[in-house]
């Protein structure tokens, strides 16, 4: 009774993982997060590199992943999503967006946030053009240029990039008041970079103005601690307050001052306002400026993917019927096929797809498509699995066996064979998933998920049921294992073989192969016969037999 | 049916030179195609899709009924003559297009969408885009993610069943990525990610059955031990045939419901599936045993038995 224990054990944790399931699942629909090929959106991959074209450091693009996060938060999209997919690469979903093109500009800039000691390194400008600032800083340089880097001018005039000096533009009213574009050309590196930023927002000064309000980092509060002290010492020399620029990917955003004043010693501990002449929306804005360009890389959008919403559905609806349709027919055959064996098999399934599906909103597992596709191709591994054993009883019930002595050698015969086949499937679902890009990583994970859930039920829960069903003496019938009693011969194995040693099974047409084969423990040809009856009629089958016998006989 | 009961009793074994010759046949036909296709280079006799080129790929589904010409001509007029439209069945309405071009940014885009629209009013509109470095990558960790799968495949055969054995599954698993590869360069079926998962897949699942027939090789070696190699492999093929033809249905089932009633994405994932799993069944009988068979037959104990057995027929 040790086994009725243990199958009941078993049967009992089944029926709490479908309650659970069920519990996960309901109400169906709601619950199960789908995928942007699924429900529509958008999905772009970014390869990150730094300025000068290498790989980042995971901790910079971690840090690049966070800002852009804080991009995406912006434009108000739930359940969006940014990912590291790799060593370089940034994978963002935006489910149900409508505005794609203002979500991949605000995305996708490769904002590069930038300050400049106006004093110190400001070569020239204000100018009207690129080409007189580029006359400027040859003729009369603001400060001073090596004679060796005067070459990169040239450069600039053509609208090339330089890796000394950087051209910026300040757009109409970045600039005190400018009415047009002014130009400027500043020495690289910047003083310091976005990455100095932690965070950026608006908020008001004590006269009630907007103001912006900067977050510095650690290191980042010192650099800028540094920074505004040599601006606030040459302004109190000078007598004229120093300025900073801010720069966004060659655009000035803002040219604050450090009054020498207010900040004789710059501005220490981490924090900074820049108050001005702001209106509310323009506080806001460059706020946003400072904090999503704080970016440490450079972002090259290498994939994207824009799925409408209906097309979505469609595809959803289509995968669906297909996984219907086919679990239904494999429930039809394995009725069909292995009859009462095949009920439990088809009760197998549904629990397993029930277990499967509460197990990916539990998780939960983002469904998409190839993930749709990988649930789908399981439902026939774990038939397989059912298809295995079943045959493995028959065998054993045609050599003589009690059903349930036949059940038990079945299954643990049957084990070996599924459990090596498995671990094959599992290995390169592994492999796949480690290798793959996004799409096939879904299928993929859903394979390994499912081979692993149909193990459990196609193997343990069929076990419960069948260990648990052949204690009852009812049980006890060849039919039930879709075995006819005539193709029931009991014999021993060690006798099996005796009657063939000598003869090779050669050609076909030799025609020995019924006496052979139903001398085997195999018994193959009643296998054979009972394959061309799948729905079963017993008459034919038998009829069948005796014609093989009787053509034989002939020879 | 009679050719179905004569499936139980015929002589793989004897026979596997002639299997062994269609299989080349179906082979070499693939990689001439292969080779013809790429210019010399094999590697570039298949039709790479977008994830391994670059480029911008529209789906778009109409309101009102046009014709591939149509649809071209338009995209021409806006300066894409090389772009290649394909009418495919997405929305659900039948009257869907697919334009592939080259690299276009999201401007140019919805200058194209709205140009469409003028005409024929776009009801639905998606878009993918693919750069070339992604492509490249992709391509390369596929191999490298097949090389690996085949060497683990190796080292989980040899430890389960013996080296012989694993270099049977792996004679097998080449010849079923052969197989999906020749066909897919003779049809000028797309590759896309899709492809290379169902491929991987097939790697693995094409075992099923090949676990099937080895299992019962193993179990079936000592306990006919007086038999020819040969003869105890056909044995072992006869009687698991049933369960190797039950799973590979089983598995075809689904396959072929995705096949026939999936989307288009799915389609090219199932077509690949489809050809793996079938040429897996297959090659489990007619390639993997008998190359166990014959490097079995080697050794001395079963080439005496062997020879005996050819004295006396």
């Amino acid at each position: 009774m040790k086994h009725k224990q243990r199958n009941i054990i078993i049967l009992v944790v089944v029926a709490a993982l479908l309650a659970v399931s069920l519990y996960y699942i309901y109400p169906p629909g709601k619950k199960t997060h789908l995928g942007l090929d699924l429900q529509g959106g958008l999905e772009i991959v970014y390869k990150a590199a730094l300025p000068d074209g290498s790989t980042p450091k995971a901790d910079q693009l971690d840090q690049a992943i966070g800002i852009i996060d804080r991009r995406v938060n912006g434009l108000g999209v739930t359940e969006s999503q940014v990912q590291r997919q790799g060593a370089d690469q940034v994978s963002i979903s935006l489910p149900g967006i409508k505005n794609k093109e203002q979500a991949i500009k605000t995305v996708g800039q490769t904002a590069q946030l930038q300050f400049f000691n106006d004093g110190k390194q400001r070569v020239a400008g204000p100018q009207d053009s690129v080409a007189a600032a580029v006359k400027q800083a040859k003729d009369a340089p603001l400060v001073p240029v090596p004679p060796a880097d005067k070459q990169e001018f040239d450069k600039l005039a053509k609208g090339e990039t330089s890796s000394k000096f950087l051209t910026v533009v300040a757009p109409v009213g970045k600039y005190g008041d400018n009415t047009s574009p002014l130009y400027f050309i500043y020495k690289l590196p910047p003083a310091m970079t976005g990455s100095a930023i932690k965070s950026a927002r608006q908020g008001y000064d004590q006269f009630n103005r907007p103001n912006v309000q900067i977050d510095f980092t650690g290191q980042g509060g010192k650099d800028f601690g540094r920074v505004t002290r040599e601006l606030a010492t040459t302004g109190t020399i000078t007598g004229v307050p120093q300025t900073f620029a801010i720069v966004l990917d060659n655009q000035m955003e803002s040219d604050p001052q450090v009054d020498p004043k207010e900040n004789p010693d710059g501005i220490q501990g981490g924090q900074a306002e820049i108050t001005g002449r702001f209106t509310l929306s323009e506080a806001k804005d460059l706020a946003l400026v400072i904090n999503t360009g704080a970016l440490p890389v450079t972002l090259q959008r290498i994939e994207s993917q824009d799925v409408s919403a209906t097309l979505g559905k469609d595809s959803l609806h289509q995968a669906l019927i297909a996984g219907l349709i086919g679990l239904g027919l494999i429930m039809i055959y394995m009725l069909a096929y292995y009859r009462f064996l095949g009920l439990i098999a088809d009760l197998a399934l549904v629990i397993y797809g029930i277990l499967l599906w509460g197990l990916f909103n539990a998780i939960p597992v983002t469904l998409t498509l190839p993930g749709i596709a990988g649930m789908i191709l399981t439902i026939g591994v774990a038939a397989d699995a059912n298809v295995v054993i079943f045959e493995r009883i028959k065998e054993e019930v045609r050599r003589g066996k009690s059903v349930r002595s036949a059940v038990n050698s079945g299954y643990a015969r049957g084990f070996h064979t599924i459990l090596d086949a498995n671990v094959l499937t599992l290995l390169t679902a592994v492999v796949l998933f480690e290798f793959a890009t996004a799409q096939p990583k879904g299928f993929a994970f859903t394979l390994i998920l499912g081979v692993l859930v149909s193990m459990f039920t196609a193997v343990l829960a069929t076990r419960a049921m069948l260990g648990l069903l052949s204690d009852f003496a009812f049980f006890n019938r060849a039919e039930f294992m879709g075995v006819k009693t005539a193709d029931i011969h009991p014999l021993d194995d060690g006798a099996a073989g005796d009657g063939r040693r000598r003869r090779r099974p050669a050609a076909p047409s030799s025609g020995e192969t019924a006496p052979i084969l139903s001398a085997d423990p195999g018994v193959a040809p009643s296998d054979g016969s009972g394959r061309t009856t799948p729905t079963g009629r017993p008459q034919s089958r038998t009829g069948k037999r005796r014609s093989s016998t009787a053509r034989k006989k002939k020879r | 049916m009679n050719w179905f009961r004569k499936i139980y009793s015929y002589d793989y074994m004897g026979h596997k030179a002639r299997w062994f010759t269609i299989s080349g046949i179906v082979i070499g036909i693939g990689l001439i195609s292969l080779f013809v296709r790429g210019g010399g280079n094999p590697l570039h006799g298949l039709n790479y899709g977008l994830e391994f080129t670059s480029g911008t790929r529209i789906v778009a589904t109409l309101d009102r009924p046009a014709s591939t010409g149509d649809v071209r001509a338009i995209v021409t007029a806006k300066g894409y003559p090389d772009a290649i439209i394909q009418q495919v069945n997405g929305g659900g309405a039948g009257n869907a297009y697919q334009i592939s071009v080259k690299t276009i940014d999201q401007a140019q885009q919805t200058a194209l969408r709205s140009a469409i629209d003028k005409a024929y009013g776009v009801r639905d509109w998606g878009s993918s885009f693919v750069g070339a470095t992604f492509g490249r990558e992709v391509i390369s960790s596929s191999y490298k993610a097949i090389v690996i799968a085949l060497l683990l495949i190796l080292v989980y055969v040899s430890l389960r069943f013996a080296w012989k054995f694993a270099i049977g599954a792996i004679v097998a698993e080449f010849h079923d990525l052969l197989v999906v590869i020749g066909i897919y360069s003779l049809t000028g079926r797309e590759i896309t990610t899709g492809t290379i998962a169902a491929v991987l897949t097939i790697l693995g699942y094409s075992l099923y059955d090949t676990v099937i027939v080895f299992d019962r090789i193993r179990e079936n070696q000592p306990r006919m031990a007086r038999m020819p190699y040969a003869d105890m492999v056909n044995h072992s093929i006869w009687q698991t045939l049933t369960r190797s033809i039950n799973t590979t249905l089983m598995t075809l089932i689904p396959v072929l419901c995705l096949l026939f009633f999936g989307g288009t994405t799915l389609k090219d994932f199932a077509f690949a599936l489809f050809l793996g799993v079938a040429s897996g069944a297959y090659s489990s009988i007619f390639i993997a045993s008998p190359v166990v068979t014959i490097l079995k037959e080697r050794e001395p104990q079963y080439r005496k038995l062997a020879a005996r057995a050819a004295s006396q027929a």
